[in-house]
């Protein structure tokens, strides 16, 4: 019997909430890809850091709450939440505004582990 | 004659203040209610009235973190501001 080695998928998810489909199709991706017991990196970066605010209120656009959705990732056993520090602080953003905790990151650290992954999405 | 400038994503605000003039208002919608946050509105003129749909904000969680400048609307505001202004100008 072969055994199947795990590998490490880093997702990348760079846009507002809501404007676009693009950050909930990351987190549906996210979400699959957990299904498989890979190795997970989910990191916000840019405008994606929108998407942890706590208290959005989605119901008065008819959308789907995005920032509720990303509070069952623990539930799927995907723990490796990182966020781009330069990204927040660009946008006055605090570490306690956030709806999941997630590790703050600098370029460098964001960049190895982009080059440690076998495979990367970026949307 | 003054306009109402209305825009719906925040990369698009820049280019909405190159042409907007003292006495215009600007309403922000859909994600251009990122505009809204102080650190946008600093660069803002203060002879622009500031808008921000109420709807667009609260879905965002943005509530909290709205520039005093910047006005709340309702959709009603909304028709309204169109009604008082003589052109409509969408960055869309």
């Amino acid at each position: 019997m072969t055994e199947t080695k795990i590998k490490t998928v880093t997702f990348i998810s760079r846009s507002v909430p809501y404007g676009s489909e693009s950050s909930q199709i990351c987190l549906e991706l996210v979400l699959a890809f957990s299904v498989f017991d890979q190795e997970i990196n989910y990191i916000f970066l840019e405008d994606g850091v929108y998407q942890l605010l706590k208290s959005q209120h989605s119901a008065g656009i008819d959308s789907k709450n995005l920032g509720a959705s990303l509070t069952a990732l623990e539930i799927y056993g995907v723990e490796r939440v990182f966020v781009d520090s330069e990204s927040m602080a660009r946008r006055n953003l605090h570490e306690e505004e956030l709806i999941v905790p997630a590790q703050p990151l600098d370029a460098d650290q964001i960049r190895s582990l982009i080059r440690s992954s076998d495979a990367v999405f970026n949307l | 004659m003054t306009h109402l400038h209305t825009v719906n994503k925040p990369v698009l605000l820049d280019l909405c203040l190159r042409s907007i003039e003292d006495g215009d208002a600007l309403l922000l919608i859909e994600d251009g209610v990122y505009g809204a946050q102080q650190f946008c509105v600093e660069q803002i003129p203060v002879g622009i009235s500031i808008y921000v749909l109420r709807q667009d904000l609260e879905a965002r969680g943005l509530a909290t973190r709205i520039d005093e400048r910047v006005v709340m609307a309702e959709t009603k505001d909304f028709v309204s501001l169109c009604c008082h202004h003589d052109k409509i100008i969408n960055w869309f």
